[in-house]
């Protein structure tokens, strides 16, 4: 039973993300990417607000979080009465639905969860729910240093928040998170590429990011971690600039961003990468920094909270030395660490996509983050004096991200090849 | 004939294109519901690797992944079982004995921590034999292999392995 709550209280992390329907972009959605929209979103302000509950000292509870949801739906009651977007079911959908429920059966039967959900993901939200809040002193524990005391707090708060609403952490609950993560990313994907490409390429692209989506997640045994998060993130933040140049799309494309680097470092440098790959390929620098402010705020504000408990650590690495005469060895590593057990499909499908791009300014900005994203795991990897193991246990999941710009690089040319 | 023909375009050459350009869409077409199917299938593919169960409910969330996995499998199980025996701000202490003795594992301290969230973890060294008796950790969960420090005694056993309390 416990278990069940403990899902539905996943779902109703919506709420908290209503009011980006009060955002003219998200207006015009489809409903299924307006809840996509709004569950992504939720996850940020939820966590958001939990962290700022911790900080004045003020405990998690289920009657704070019912007091919230219900200002959360308070606050973006007009434009919840006002409708949506014209969605109407096509094939795709039942094709993604399909992939989303083979996801959950592999999830559901243990085939791909991630040893960091039981190492320090689940661990941090079962604690944190167990004393209702964040606890610097667990995280300032020098046995559970591997936990990363100074990773931000978005997942084990979402976890937490569930299971302080079902009065105990429920491992498999969390799992679901990565199906829920496939399906908000191919839908707010195709909700927001359909008015420039044309339903009928969006449902495409959607069913093919569905299956790419899919495949990275089970290659890579991502179920339970961040990464799934992140892709998420990436898809809504690359998309919502890409097909939408409104300051709506820029709107959407800044709660990504927060979610991205508000759940662990390799979102941090995302969000970096995202921003400077727009302010080049668009050449418009005011835009990007503007991208830029909300989510430094929210990640300066959780740096400075670790700082003042003595907890960075994956933070403060910038004067470590850089082995840059192992480069040759960790590229060869990381190429061979990274075929998601399937003979390197996932990156021979977005390869092969990218031949039939006719218009390359259209696809530059994604392929820029897709590079950007590369070259910077191998930054990470290349501060390390035997990266071997760190290569092998995580290239898969990291360049997850590398693989969907990619992807999303072939659909965003699609859009001039209509228009001519 | 093309309406939008660019203006000083032959009309043989524009036509030409648009062939070209309908005959690249149909490829793009294709191509992504073939990525799609593989992808798919490959995903299928990564299942029957893995092996059964196929239908029946898993002991626990690691069931099926990384070469570890019936070690972690064991842990896991009889960490859940053994939870609510443990009173709340117990300490306690989680690791697979070697020859009676703590042994210590980094990554079972780190589970436990997820698992005993109501509890206080300690590492496996607040077990050891030179320890004075009231000062060893309250529990030790000893995954598979008997744990014979005399401070302790068994509260419960189970295949995976048992639980032990301070004497």
């Amino acid at each position: 039973m416990s278990d069940l709550v403990f899902i539905l209280g996943l779902l109703t992390i919506c709420g908290f993300g209503l009011w980006t329907w009060r955002i003219d972009s998200v207006q015009r959605l489809d409903t299924p990417a307006r809840l996509s929209i709004a569950f992504s979103s939720g996850m940020v302000t939820i966590s958001a607000a939990m962290f700022l509950a911790s900080v004045v000292h003020l405990a998690w509870s289920r009657s704070l979080f019912v007091i919230l949801l219900a200002l959360a739906t308070l606050a973006a009651w007009p434009a919840i009465s006002r409708r949506a977007g014209k969605w109407r079911p096509r094939l795709t959908d039942a094709g993604i639905l399909v992939i989303a429920l083979v996801l959950a059966y592999g999830v559901f039967t243990a085939r791909l969860t991630c040893a960091d959900l039981l190492f320090f993901w689940g661990p941090k939200a079962a604690h944190f729910q167990a004393v209702r809040g964040i606890d610097p002193a667990f995280l300032a524990n020098p046995n559970y240093y591997l936990m990363h005391p100074d990773y931000p707090p978005l997942l084990p708060a979402v976890y937490a928040y569930a299971a302080t609403l079902a009065q105990r952490m429920s491992w498999w609950g969390t799992l679901l998170l990565t199906p829920l993560s496939l399906l908000a990313g191919v839908a707010s994907f195709r909700g927001l590429a359909a008015p420039k490409i044309g339903e009928a390429a969006a449902g495409r692209y959607a069913l093919a990011l569905a299956a790419l989506m899919a495949m990275i997640a089970v290659g890579s045994s991502a179920a339970g971690g961040a990464d799934p998060l992140i892709w998420l993130f990436t898809v809504i933040g690359v998309s919502a600039l890409v097909f939408d140049e409104s300051n709506g799309g820029r709107a959407i494309a800044v709660i990504a961003l927060c979610g991205a680097a508000f759940t662990k470092v390799e979102g941090t440098a995302l969000a970096a990468i995202i921003i400077a790959a727009y302010a080049v390929t668009t050449r418009r620098p005011k835009a990007a920094a503007a991208l830029a402010i909300a989510p430094a705020i929210l990640l300066g504000s959780w740096l400075t909270y670790a700082a003042h408990y003595r907890l960075l650590d994956s933070y403060a690495r910038s004067g470590e030395p850089l082995h840059s005469d192992q480069l040759a060895p960790v590229l060869r590593q990381v190429a061979w660490s990274s075929s998601y057990r399937v003979w390197w499909l996932p990156w021979a499908v977005a390869l092969l996509l990218i031949l039939f791009i006719s218009n390359w300014r259209r696809a530059a900005f994604p392929l820029a983050v897709s590079l950007g994203t590369f070259a910077a795991t191998i930054y990470f990897y290349l501060h390390s004096a035997d990266p071997a193991f760190w290569i092998r246990t995580s290239a898969e999941r990291v360049l997850g991200a590398t693989v969907l710009c990619l992807f999303l690089a072939s659909a965003a040319a699609e859009e001039l090849r209509i228009e001519n | 004939m093309p309406r939008d023909l660019p203006a000083g375009m032959p009309a043989l050459l524009a036509v030409h294109l648009r062939l070209m350009s309908s005959l690249r869409s149909r490829a793009a077409i294709g191509a992504i519901y073939a990525a799609s199917s593989i992808l798919v299938a490959s995903v299928v593919y990564r299942y029957h690797v893995t092996g059964g169960l196929y239908v029946e409910r898993p002991a626990s969330v690691m069931d099926h992944s990384g070469p570890d996995r019936v070690a972690i499998r064991d842990a896991l199980v009889l960490m859940d079982r053994v939870a609510p025996l443990i009173p709340r701000r117990a300490t306690v202490t989680c690791f697979r004995p070697k020859d009676g003795d703590p042994w210590p594992d980094t990554g079972l301290l780190l589970t436990a921590a997820g698992r005993f969230a109501r509890q206080s973890v300690l590492d496996s060294s607040s077990a050891r034999r030179v320890t004075p008796c009231p000062e060893v950790a309250e529990y030790v969960v000893a995954i598979a292999e008997p744990f014979t420090n005399p401070c302790y005694a068994e509260v419960a056993r189970y295949p995976e392995g048992a639980l032990y309390r301070r004497r």
